[in-house]
């Protein structure tokens, strides 16, 4: 498996380098805004590379070449799971080395520290992104699920940024203090514990799914 | 000993195209060539065996033993060189060899060097650099570099040209004095099948026409030419096919002998070449 992922990050050396520019890009863009720099670039770099791999191994036909090799069609799919995070590992030490070489050189540029909110909101978010994104890759191929793919980007956007605080706002008040009071309430080691269970819930909804469509799959 | 490969009742259902319970096997330490025409059903066989399909049903054996339950264990001793390049284009050759070879039980550097540099293959360059004769030749190089016992290959000649055609097939011929290895070579270059071939399957319109030693095959049937006039309802059985003109007939028979008895010297019988063999087959089919 690990062989796996490590042609997935030879395919894509270039994108590597390019991720200097495009985190340190992330962080000029998102002057000013906050915190959320942080999640934004680590989600959209892992997400881009995720991406970029499974169209690399679409361009080539790779699902042929892989599947003739003794590997199980469980190992090709846990390695793509596994992969989604360890891009995400690699965006963290970028952002890290970026944001400290700042510091340090004493650029006029405002970066802001990660918080732990910032590392479990990105994390749900990669972990929703591609939990609903890889089951329809494993069934349809890179092409077709493109839209999905679509959809899910803008619409993770979308909704975090103009959505939910518009429904925040229309809901009941209320109803919606009480929902954040039950939050506020919770030790915040609870409301990681709750978030962390949804997210592994969701990853082995997801990846139960993405065996089943792959095992199935013709090439 | 058991057959290397065993293909029983084999089928599956497409739309506007079935594959139809076919067999055929395969024993050590020969070369089977795999013919047909375009949309026969090698690619869709070849597929079935490497479960890239499903099958619907009947028996694939690789080893003696099932090719989807003991699959890893069948794969690993199998060697493929399909007609496209399906490895990582932007991967150079080293690399390429970096990712795969792993995954190998078996996998041996020094003979994939050995193949790199008997084949002279660049390895640094990028695979999608190489020229299509030196990417079959790293799939080869790939194929023969663990030690694998059955050789399966899908119209590795096409789009080749003849040097590195005859090329390839000495390779072959030196890879088959090892008893212990057998490959399964589908084509619709059948002049490839002449030379090196010991036994020919022939699978037209999903279903096998025949499989069979490639010597009984070119010594039973026989090209017949002669005068139209003798041409009766009781020989015309005995032909697969018959081209007639003003001049007179050529048809193609399974059963030399029984023509030779039948019309002596009013006829000129000729040995058949595989390419003319299939050409009456598919012919026959369509009519």
């Amino acid at each position: 498996m690990l062989y796996l992922i490590l042609k997935d990050i030879l395919i894509q050396k270039k994108i590597f380098i390019f991720g200097i520019f495009y985190i340190l890009i992330l962080i000029l863009s998102f002057q000013g805004i906050g915190n959320i720099m942080f999640s934004s670039s680590i989600i959209a770099f892992a997400y881009i590379l995720v991406q970029s791999a499974c169209a690399y191994d679409d361009k080539s036909k790779s699902d042929i070449m892989l599947n003739s090799l003794p590997i199980s069609r469980n190992t090709i799919v846990t390695a793509r799971y596994v992969s989604t995070f360890i891009f995400a590992a690699i965006a963290v030490a970028y952002y890290v080395i970026l944001t400290n070489i700042i510091k340090i050189l004493g650029l006029p540029l405002k970066v802001y520290p990660i918080t732990l909110e910032e590392i479990v909101a990105a994390l749900f978010a990669i972990t929703l992104l591609s939990g609903i994104y890889f089951p329809v890759f494993f069934k349809f191929g890179y092409i077709k699920s493109r839209v999905v793919n679509i959809v899910l980007f803008f619409g993770l956007f979308f909704g975090l940024g103009i959505l939910l605080p518009q429904m925040i706002k229309n809901m009941d008040k209320e109803f919606a203090e009480s929902i954040i009071r039950s939050f506020i309430n919770q030790p915040d080691i609870l409301i990681a514990v709750e978030i962390l269970a949804v997210m592994i819930g969701l990853l082995v909804i997801s990846y139960i799914l993405s065996l089943k469509f792959y095992k199935e799959r013709e090439f | 000993m058991a057959a290397i490969l065993e293909v029983k009742n084999l089928k599956k259902d497409f739309k506007g195209f079935t594959l139809n319970n076919i067999s055929f096997s395969l024993e050590r330490g020969y070369i089977m060539g795999f013919i047909g025409p375009n949309g026969a059903g090698k690619s869709t066989t070849i597929k079935l065996i490497m479960n890239l399909l499903k099958k619907d049903n009947g028996e694939i054996k690789i080893f003696g033993l099932d090719n989807i339950k003991h699959e890893k264990e069948v794969k690993n001793k199998i060697g493929f060189v399909f007609d496209e390049n399906y490895f990582y284009e932007e991967l150079t050759v080293m690399e390429m060899k970096r990712v795969i070879a792993p995954f190998y039980k078996n996998w041996d550097d020094v003979t994939f060097n050995k193949y790199i540099k008997d084949f002279s293959l660049p390895a640094n360059k990028k695979i999608k650099d190489l020229s299509k004769g030196m990417k079959m030749k790293f799939s080869i190089a790939v194929a023969l570099s663990h030690e694998a016992e059955l050789l399966i290959m899908d119209e590795p000649t096409s789009g080749l040209d003849p040097i590195i055609r005859s090329e390839l097939l000495d390779i072959l011929t030196s890879l088959i004095q090892n008893e212990n290895k057998s490959v399964f070579f589908s084509t619709h270059i059948t002049s490839d099948l002449d030379k090196i071939a010991d036994y020919i399957t022939f699978i037209n319109k999903g279903s096998i026409v025949f499989s069979c030693p490639k010597d009984d095959i070119l010594e039973n049937h026989g090209l017949v030419k002669g005068p139209r006039e003798i041409l009766n309802d009781e020989v015309r059985k005995y032909f697969i096919g018959i081209k007639e003109n003003h001049f007179g007939f050529e048809g193609l028979t399974k059963d030399r002998q029984q023509i030779k008895k039948m019309l002596r010297d009013n006829v000129i019988i000729e040995k058949p070449s595989l390419d003319d063999i299939m050409l009456y087959y598919t012919k026959e089919a369509k009519m």
